[in-house]
């Protein structure tokens, strides 16, 4: 009697697809993570796009620093001025992808000078970095490509990180 | 007796009463869920359809914007000129045709005596080749005169025109600049111009051959 009530039971379970329901709604729930994931990556796309549109029609140079290469790239419209490559130094924060703009150029000496983008990131010459304002964190450049970008960039230039 | 006989069939009740439960909690998976926290089937079907959407439109939207950077993109080469390095690189997409250590101006200041005042700096800015020459001729100015204490000859005086100290080649940018080759070839990498764009001969000829009127230069 037990025997034909548990077989019962199982095969009721198996019929209403207890197990496979709950397969099913995992699944979903995968796809609906991965969808909006891909969605933010979608919008942070978009608002890089729409960064350089904006740019390609003023008469502005501006910077885009690629994280993961450690690279930048000095612009003005579409067309390529300067490529350069950057190290980093402490402290070793993570720095947030979208637009940045140079709020402060600073000219301590002749080598000891500065290009300060708001609370992101400072740009400084390798080897002549200014040690003030700590917990921003600073790229460095070598001396020529500092001096490049430097020169090239005024307060008010934007810039636009990603990853 | 009757206790045992109770007991003997418990097993079968319980059986029995997980055989209704199941009926009754796994009854309609597809019908709409009472809990608020825990989404139907079906309820999420319906939001992965709608992310479905979201994704393309932007997928569409994104390339929209792509295709519309793409089409300012133009194959032709272009020189970039960094006044502070004094290198000039010629440039076509992403790939670096030439670069050559150059000559820019040397940020002296010249004053004469009646007031005139000549800063001799190289143009920055978007700016384009407005012709070539071959063979280019120098209209001495008259800062040149004042720099040397002579005094300036009238406007269309001939001493005003000397041959052979521009190089081979000239190229056009406007306002009296012009990117040209020079005698003074060991000062190329300094700042020792009045202005002009000061390049060395071999690199002159390929600038020259590279491009036309109407490429653009930048210079920063």
């Amino acid at each position: 009697m037990s025997a034909f009530l548990l077989s019962v039971l199982l095969i009721t379970m198996n019929s209403t697809g207890w197990g496979q329901e709950d397969d099913e709604r995992r699944k979903l729930l995968d796809q609906q993570k991965a969808l909006t994931g891909k969605i933010e990556d979608l919008r942070h796309e978009q608002d890089y796009l729409l960064f350089l549109k904006a740019l390609s029609s003023t008469d502005s140079k501006y910077l885009i620093f690629t994280i993961s290469s450690r690279t930048g790239r000095l612009k003005y419209k579409n067309r390529v001025l300067k490529d350069f490559r950057f190290s980093d130094s402490l402290p070793r924060k993570r720095m947030e992808r979208g637009e940045v703009t140079l709020t402060k150029k600073n000219e301590f000496s002749k080598s000891r000078k500065e290009l300060v983008f708001g609370k992101s990131f400072i740009l400084q010459r390798k080897g002549f970095e200014v040690r003030e304002n700590l917990t921003v964190p600073r790229l460095l450049l070598s001396k020529k490509d500092f001096r490049a970008v430097f020169n090239a960039l005024e307060e008010g230039s934007r810039a636009y990180v990603i990853p | 007796m009757k206790t045992a006989k109770i007991n003997k069939n418990a097993p079968h009740f319980a059986l029995i009463l997980i055989l209704l439960s199941v009926l009754h909690f796994n009854s309609g998976p597809a019908m709409a869920s009472d809990d608020p926290v825990r989404p139907s089937i079906d309820e999420l079907k319906s939001q992965i359809s709608l992310l479905e959407q979201q994704v393309a439109d932007l997928e569409e939207e994104n390339q929209g914007i792509i295709n519309m950077l793409k089409g300012l993109d133009d194959e032709e080469p272009y020189l970039v000129v960094d006044t502070e390095n004094n290198r000039l690189s010629m440039r076509q997409g992403d790939h670096i045709l030439l670069t050559a250590i150059v000559g820019t101006g040397s940020r002296q200041f010249l004053k004469e005596e009646t007031g005139r005042n000549w800063m001799f700096e190289s143009p920055t800015g978007s700016l384009t080749v407005l012709g070539k020459q071959r063979d280019p001729v120098w209209i001495r100015p008259d800062w040149s005169y004042v720099e040397e204490n002579m005094p300036v000859p009238p406007e269309n005086d001939p001493d005003r025109i000397v041959r052979g100290v521009l190089g081979k080649y000239a190229l056009i940018l406007g306002n009296g600049y012009k990117i040209h080759g020079t005698k003074w070839t060991k000062l190329l990498g300094t700042h020792f111009t009045h202005g002009c764009i000061s390049v060395g001969d071999e690199d002159l000829e390929i600038l020259f051959n590279s491009v036309k009127t109407g490429t653009k230069v930048y210079i920063y």
